[in-house]
């Protein structure tokens, strides 16, 4: 009888808690926002299915191996933290090149200026940056983790988080793939709000076709100019453009296919089950949480809100006028950004094709958050 | 609520480096693009042979010849693009 008592009491039914079931209804959530909305499905289906798996008690499968203890007991998710993320963090440079092997610079060597909205929709990091500093609830290291939330990139938020804020991975990475996958619903009522109906309608013409000349010279010298200036973005900004020459080449059709294709899918599961495990119930439940999820939403508003008045700035000096609503494209989520910039200027103007005019920005914003990400590497200690 | 001066002050550095640096590099982007640029329309204008240059022995017997071949040419791609069905444009993964 006492062997029987013992044994209900190691299930997991014995041992689930509310928490636990409040966090798998979560994961559900999640996963029907994947299924059912098609919300960012490669991202919130496995991160759904992790949290569902990290909540289920006595699992030992967040167990992360520990130098002179027993290796063995390490859990399968927490040896994917440790070496994936925490220790070697390898898993979001290998989804850069896989994102560089699938990117067209074209638009940004066809029309520069573009550029410039890159940067400045990276101003919603810095707001983000002072709302967590001024909170009382962070260190300079947590605040920069959440700050990059604003630079709405997944692979550039996990790979910060795991270097300076491990204890907020889960939360910050969850929390800036959903603004990404609601960027629908964010960036709109802004555009429309700082932007005239003039100025939406305004038409840009076709971009420029692009030599495979320039398209080879721009990644490799863009890349080595980028580490030079923030070395600590090395592991991102290098494995973009080597992904992005595989593809330019065109002499390594199978490399281009193996990092867009096998490498990027076989990170993303890895990457995304181990984000998913690390949203248990005691890292969620704290006031903290939900701070970052309000900051997070002030640095993707942030953000569209300086691309979108710096592109307006620009219209100051500029004899060809840029269509305003590109600027909000600065702030990353590729393509989802670029995508709502062109539906806006059709809703404004039907004969507007703002759609490769805004990749210019976005593809920017993607460069820019990973020198944003580097700089805080340099000159902040976890 | 509220910030330790010294914590305060590194980041305002910090901001100022970080807005600056995102500035610079992506500024630095755009030079490197119309250096580029440059480049690319000076060696392009030096292989591209000008037409004009060269003698040709029998121009018009060629150049009815040239044009019926790209003719041909032109009409076989658009019997074969009207057999095939519109592919879209697709765009990358998020990032």
């Amino acid at each position: 009888m006492t062997e029987l008592l013992d044994f209900l009491r190691s299930t997991g039914f014995y041992n689930i808690g509310w928490d636990n079931g409040v966090m798998i209804a979560v994961g559900l959530g999640f996963i029907y926002l994947a299924i059912s909305k098609e919300w960012e499905p490669y991202e919130l289906l496995p991160i759904g299915l992790g949290v569902i798996v990290a909540n289920l008690p006595l699992t030992g499968l967040l167990t992360e191996p520990i130098a002179g203890a027993g290796y063995q007991d390490s859990g399968l998710f927490g040896i994917i933290f440790h070496y994936g993320l925490a220790f070697w963090n390898f898993l979001p440079p290998i989804i850069f090149l896989g994102l560089g092997a699938m990117t067209d610079f074209s638009p940004i060597i066809s029309n520069p200026k573009t550029l410039l909205l890159g940067a400045a929709a990276q101003v919603g990091i810095f707001l983000a940056f002072w709302g967590a500093l001024v909170s009382g609830q962070f260190s300079l290291a947590e605040a920069s983790a959440i700050g990059i939330i604003g630079g709405a990139d997944g692979p550039t938020t996990i790979f910060l988080s795991a270097r300076l804020a491990p204890d907020l991975l889960g939360v910050t990475a969850v929390i800036a793939y959903s603004y990404m996958a609601a960027v629908a619903f964010i960036q709109p009522p802004l555009m429309k709000l700082l932007t005239t109906k003039k100025e939406r309608e305004i038409e840009m013409p076709p971009i420029r076709e692009v030599s495979r000349l320039e398209k080879l010279l721009f990644p490799s010298i863009a890349m080595v100019l980028i580490i030079l200036i923030v070395p600590r973005s090395a592991p991102l900004v290098s494995m973009f453009m080597i992904g992005n020459l595989f593809r330019e080449s065109g002499a390594v059709p199978r490399l281009t296919s193996a990092s867009s294709n096998e490498l990027l899918n076989i990170a993303t599961i890895f990457l995304m089950l181990t984000v998913g495990t690390q949203l248990s119930a005691e890292t969620v439940f704290k006031v903290e949480t939900l701070l970052i999820l309000a900051l997070g939403l002030v640095a993707f508003a942030c953000g569209t809100i300086g691309g979108l008045l710096f592109a307006k700035f620009m219209n100051l000096f500029l004899k060809e006028k840029i269509n305003p609503l590109i600027g909000s494209a600065g702030v990353s989520a590729v393509p989802m950004a670029a995508r709502i910039s062109h539906h806006m200027g059709q809703e404004a103007n039907s004969r507007s094709f703002l759609l490769p005019h805004a990749m210019g920005p976005n593809v920017a914003g993607v460069i820019g958050s990973a020198v944003v990400a580097g700089m805080f590497i340099s000159l902040v200690t976890s | 609520m509220g910030v330790d001066p010294a914590i305060a002050e590194e980041a305002a550095i910090l901001t100022a480096i970080g807005i600056g640096t995102a500035f610079v590099v992506l500024l630095l982007l755009l030079i490197v693009i119309l250096l580029i640029g440059v480049f690319n329309r000076r060696i392009s204008g030096e292989v591209a042979p000008s037409p004009h240059l060269e003698s040709d022995p029998q121009p018009d017997e060629d150049d009815a010849d040239a044009r019926d071949r790209a003719l041909a040419a032109a009409l076989a791609v658009t019997a074969l693009r009207a057999s095939q069905p519109q592919t879209s444009l697709t765009t990358g993964e998020d990032g």
